[in-house]
């Protein structure tokens, strides 16, 4: 039961809001790794395209919000920056709810910070809705000569864990808005593909205890 | 951007005190989106000054209530039964948890529908709630009596099981942190709120809310389950009424409860329109009482008593009269109850009734879940308290076997005909689904079929799965089935012959019996946690919640001496023709055949609560509890193996658990004890 626990009543894939709202859909993203592989200035380099050198350990946890339009869509991402230490693991996990989107972030200069990939994948699976998607991502690339994590292996590991995979620096700003629109794109896809699935008999028996039990993925309208 | 802003701040200081519903709700939602927008500003003090300029806005017009308008929960709003179930013994008798839609885990959908019936006033609250929280953070945080509590609650909310012992220390600056956080996320959709948003949504309210939380995690249960005082009080006497609101979720074991969501919670009266003037036969007889030469046509202008009832009544002494009230009463209750969608459990019947006795009760929900399909004679207006001098034991359960209760049209019932047919079609599909290896565990069944009960849901598919282990005698493999039944009786004595009333000895019992002299009701228990385990495959957890008395080396001793004989039964089953199998390697050969007979069964209709097909060939039990063991195993042995390795033996286990284990081994867990 554990790993599925995320998954009742929060999993909501793209909140379609009324017309007068200022967006489309909004998708929750966390960002999640181990301490000072840079979350957080990825998460700044994407959302304020801002970078501080100075490493300033996250505390507790927070986000930042960002429309973008993609697919002629508005669509909001609401991007959660976690603290990776161990300590706080625990806290983190709790906002994994609802969250349709993770990018699990490794450095490519620590060895350790990689090592770790196979755990928080597992954290995900654990804590989060079975359909939420997840980008691997190896941050740091603009350090090429402090490098110990080939990009064939995070490639690998990606592979073996079913997720995609990018190399990026949030300092040079290589691959940070294409990580994330991948991953809208992903999750959009999700999306469609879980509407197509969608059978309205099964979906018209479940009414009225939807709420009470492990719900299919809500399947709202989205185009996109 | 700012033009748009003062434009609604004019428009709202226009009439704000007379601002109607859909005017509001478009005031609500720019006030929303400016805060949202707001959030997206690096700078915090933009949001600190948006949301007070919101903040006084929406303080120019107050919170609607009950008083103001009519509460009566909107048509169509259901009883949630999963919350019913979870309801606490010490929460308002009266009252019942409904079902409410939203996102996140929609407290303030259910705040809204416990207010004013519906959740019309939902996005007001949150916005609301979210300027309370983030004007008065220091009052939260610090200011109140409750502040240690509340910061106690958030952080018991932010852990899991594992980690509760190293929350404790979770610094202020990081709770902060994550109150400033929560806050900035409480005017997006989709929100989850926890304990502080209560505490503020009391303060928007101004008045007490009662956060029931269910009996379980007691440990933690104090800081929950609390009745919430808001920050300053109305004036009022009708706001001063308590808001209800429940924690619901899943329910893990007795004691172990995780919450999802919140569930309204509103009294009982509201959910029916009295419209036929609900009798109250209390109030007849003290009427009676008081003079007891009143009339029936004085009387029947204010209850819908009937004459006859009303003269019998008349005739019978006084503390006769108070009797038959009282069932009446309890009946007509529980009945509601059952018509609402949930059935009243025994224990909070016998609190509200204590005068009506168990067998009572269960005579009656047996009479409600056979009448399903009937309405149950005696409670329909016209005719109350005809069948009062009923037997309490008439309607037994010979009934349930012999009766074919099919849909009569014209009956009311208390659910739609599609989703109520017979019982006994009900119970025709879960043998055949028994019959296919593809039971629907419990919980999806509720879903298509919430007026079953579960005892009624197990006692059938022990049944049908009696029957199957007999070996359909009527097909064609009738003579494989006979040898089955001969060998039942060598081998699975208990089951049969303590159904038959005859001696309860087991051949086994010499062996499972540790103990020097087990009491006959230890015996008894013991066999039946042997059978569940042998004959039933219970999951090893589930054993060790249920039968805290018998070890875990018993359950696994049990296990294997019923896999032999399992295995000896799958032999001889498949040497007679592919029989269906129902061991673990009988459902990946077999899977084909099931799917297709799966597909079979879903164009046929009503079967559409059939889980998936991915579902239904989870990993069974048995081979869980094994893998657990496996991996444990090898984890002390040191030579833990890599997924590859372990999917070789366990090929339906799926990965992800696989990891998960692996994680609970590396931070010290036991999976099993054996």
């Amino acid at each position: 039961a554990a790993h599925s626990m995320a998954s009742a009543t929060d999993a909501r894939f793209g909140q379609k809001e009324s017309s007068d709202q200022n967006f489309d859909y909004m998708f929750k993203i966390l960002i999640i790794g181990n301490s000072s592989v840079g979350k957080t200035s990825f998460l700044f380099r994407y959302a304020d395209d801002s970078f501080t050198p100075a490493f300033v350990s996250t505390v507790g946890i927070d986000f930042k919000v960002k429309t973008i339009y993609r697919n002629e869509k508005r669509i909001k991402l609401q991007i959660w920056d976690t603290a990776g230490q161990e300590r706080y693991r625990t806290i983190t996990t709790a906002y994994y709810r609802g969250a349709m989107g993770f990018i699990l972030m490794y450095d490519i200069t620590n060895e350790e910070s990689f090592n770790a990939v196979q755990d928080w994948s597992t954290q995900i699976k654990t804590y989060s809705w079975d359909n939420a998607q997840v980008l691997l991502v190896g941050n740091k690339c603009d350090m090429e000569d402090e490098r110990v994590v080939l990009g064939e292996r995070g490639r690998q590991l990606a592979e073996h864990l079913g997720f995609e995979y990018f190399e990026a620096s949030a300092k040079d700003n290589i691959n940070v808005k294409q990580t994330f629109e991948r991953l809208v794109d992903i999750i959009c896809e999700k999306m469609s593909e879980s509407l197509d699935a969608a059978d309205p008999a099964v979906t018209g028996a479940k009414q009225g205890t939807q709420l009470n039990d492990q719900p299919a993925p809500p399947h709202q309208d989205c185009a996109c | 951007m700012m033009n748009r802003w003062d434009k609604e701040q004019s428009k709202s200081k226009r009439s704000p005190q007379t601002t109607r519903m859909p005017e509001r709700a478009e005031l609500v939602d720019a006030l929303r989106c400016k805060l949202q927008e707001a959030t997206e500003w690096p700078d915090p003090d933009y949001l600190r000054a948006v949301t007070s300029d919101v903040g006084k806005l929406l303080s120019s017009f107050s919170v609607p209530s009950a008083c103001e308008r009519n509460r009566n929960v909107s048509m169509g709003t259901e009883v949630d039964l999963e919350a019913k179930a979870l309801y606490p013994e010490d929460a308002p008798m009266d009252m019942v948890p409904l079902s409410c839609q939203g996102q996140g885990n929609h407290l303030f959908e259910a705040a809204s529908v416990s207010l004013l019936g519906d959740s019309s006033l939902s996005a007001e609250l949150q916005v609301r709630t979210m300027v309370e929280m983030l004007l008065h953070k220091q009052y939260y945080l610090k200011g109140m009596i409750d502040s240690k509590i509340m910061l106690q609650a958030a952080r018991f909310s932010l852990c899991t099981e594992e980690s509760a012992a190293r929350m404790d220390q979770l610094p202020m600056a990081i709770l902060e942190a994550i109150f400033d956080a929560d806050v900035k996320a409480t005017c997006f959709p989709g929100t989850f709120s926890n304990m502080w948003h209560i505490y503020a949504l009391a303060s928007v309210l101004q008045r007490d809310v009662y956060s029931i939380y269910p009996m379980s995690n007691m440990k933690i249960r104090p800081y929950f389950n609390r009745i919430i005082r808001p920050r300053a009080r109305a004036g009022s006497a009708c706001q001063s009424q308590t808001l209800h609101v429940m924690w619901a979720g899943e329910s893990l074991s007795r004691s172990v409860f995780r919450p999802q969501y919140f569930a309204p919670v509103v009294p009982v009266s509201t959910l029916h329109c009295p419209s036929s003037g609900e009798a109250l036969p209390r109030n007849t007889l003290e009427l009676l009482n008081m003079d007891p030469d009143i009339s029936y046509s004085m009387l029947r202008e204010k209850y819908s008593i009937t004459k006859s009832t009303f003269y019998r009544w008349k005739r019978q002494s006084w503390e006769h009269r108070q009797k038959a009230a009282t069932r009446y009463e309890a009946k007509q209750y529980l009945q509601q109850c059952f018509s609402a969608g949930s059935f009243l459990p025994l224990q909070q019947f016998r609190t509200r009734f204590p005068e009506v006795s168990r067998s009572t009760y269960y005579t009656w929900k047996h009479e409600m879940l056979l009448g399903a399909g009937v309405r149950v004679p005696g409670l329909d207006a016209g005719i109350p308290g005809a069948n009062e001098n009923q037997s309490p034991l008439s309607g037994g359960s010979e009934n349930t076997e012999s009766s074919k209760l099919h849909p009569r049209p014209g009956f009311p019932r208390p659910f739609n005909s599609q989703r109520s047919p017979s019982m006994q079609l009900v119970k025709s599909f879960l043998r055949n689904c028994v019959s296919l290896n593809m039971c629907p565990p419990y919980k999806s069944f509720r879903k298509t079929y919430p007026w079953i009960s579960r005892s009624t849901y197990y006692n059938w598919r022990r049944e049908a799965m009696t029957r199957v282990a007999l070996g359909p005698k009527d097909s064609a493999t009738g003579q494989i089935g006979n040898t089955l039944v001969g060998l039942g009786d060598l081998q699975l004595p208990s089951l049969y012959k303590s159904r038959a009333g005859s001696d309860l000895r087991s051949p086994f019992l010499p062996l499972c019996g540790s103990k020097s002299n087990p009491s006959p009701l230890q015996r008894t228990e013991r066999e039946e946690a042997k059978r569940r385990v042998q004959k039933w495959r219970m999951p090893h957890s589930v054993f060790r919640v249920r039968y805290r008395t018998i070890s875990s080396s018993t359950y696994f001793l049990w296990r294997r001496a019923a896999g032999h004989q399992g295995a000896g039964l799958r032999q001889q089953r498949r040497e007679g023709a592919g029989l269906r199998a129902c061991g673990e390697t009988g459902v990946s050969l077999d899977r084909r055949q099931h799917l297709v007979a799966a597909s079979t069964c879903l164009r046929s209709g009503m079967f559409s609560l059939l889980p998936a097909p991915a579902k239904t060939f989870n990993v069974t039990s048995l081979s869980k509890a094994e893998a657990k063991l496996f991996l444990q195993q090898r984890f002390e042995s040191n030579t833990f193996p890599t997924f590859k390795e372990f999917s070789g033996f366990y090929p339906l286990t799926p990965r992800s658990t696989y990891y998960m284990w692996k994680r609970a081994l590396i931070n010290g867990m036991v999976l099993t004890d054996y």
